[in-house]
């Protein structure tokens, strides 16, 4: 997939585990760690919503568009 | 009524199935050995004169006077030998389905429905009751491996749906 999810970078930068932030945002490690590692297929915008208030950022911060390379021929 | 997980209809289907492949596979056994005898037997005019064929003669003295039978004892050896292997396969289709059966609704009595698993078992199925229905000129059963096939296909939607819907966080 072509959008990449930032959640590890921005975790780090505000030092949260993903037990903590887990914790923060009532939602189970496992489903944080399909987020964290790019396995999710959508995210709700209830989850992004506490994602960005418990990390105190923007949606554009956890977001990003890498074109892939069959994109990129078209 | 429970369909899925523990003490459902499927963990009953599936102990029902499990013990029917144990039966299915010891009457096959008794069958081919039987059959073996019939088929293979001479045919005797006078059983007293044989004390062995004579107890083969009480036992089969009713399917001996059938019509159908003398039509089969009346076949030249060649093509009796050919019954083996038909039975053969027809008990190893049923096995197999029985063995499939057993393998699906063990998967439900684990709360596992919309798998990958599921999806190939299914179509397993579906194949081998077709094949199944082919070699017994069964209308009935090609009917249902024909409905299998297409209950495959929903599975292999709602596998879809189960997976997008897992990996929605």
């Amino acid at each position: 997939m072509s959008i990449i999810f930032r959640l590890d970078r921005v975790m780090a930068d505000r030092k949260i585990s993903l037990n903590e932030l887990a914790k923060r945002i009532q939602l189970t490690n496992s489903n944080l760690s399909i987020l964290k590692t790019g396995k999710a297929r959508a995210i709700r915008m209830s989850t992004l919503e506490a994602i960005c208030r418990e990390l105190n950022c923007q949606p554009g911060d956890l977001l990003e568009y890498h074109p892939d390379e069959k994109n990129i021929l078209e | 009524m429970k369909y899925l997980g523990k003490k459902s209809l499927s963990s009953l289907l599936s102990g029902i199935l499990h013990l029917s492949w144990y039966v299915v596979l010891v009457l096959s056994i008794i069958a081919v050995v039987m059959g073996a005898i019939i088929l293979f037997s001479t045919p005797v005019e006078d059983p007293a004169a044989l004390g062995i064929a004579k107890v083969n003669f009480c036992i089969f003295s009713e399917l001996k006077n059938d019509k159908d039978w003398q039509m089969i004892e009346n076949l030249p050896l060649a093509v009796r030998i050919l019954f083996l292997p038909y039975f053969g396969v027809i008990v190893a289709l049923l096995l197999q389905i029985l063995k499939k059966s057993q393998h699906l609704f063990n998967n439900f009595k684990n709360d596992i429905v919309f798998n990958k698993s599921n999806v190939l078992t299914i179509s397993k199925i579906s194949k081998l009751l077709i094949g199944f229905s082919i070699i017994t000129f069964d209308f009935s059963s090609l009917l249902a491996g024909i409905l299998l096939l297409m209950l495959c296909e929903i599975f292999k939607n709602g596998t879809a749906l189960q997976e997008e819907h897992d990996l929605t966080v």
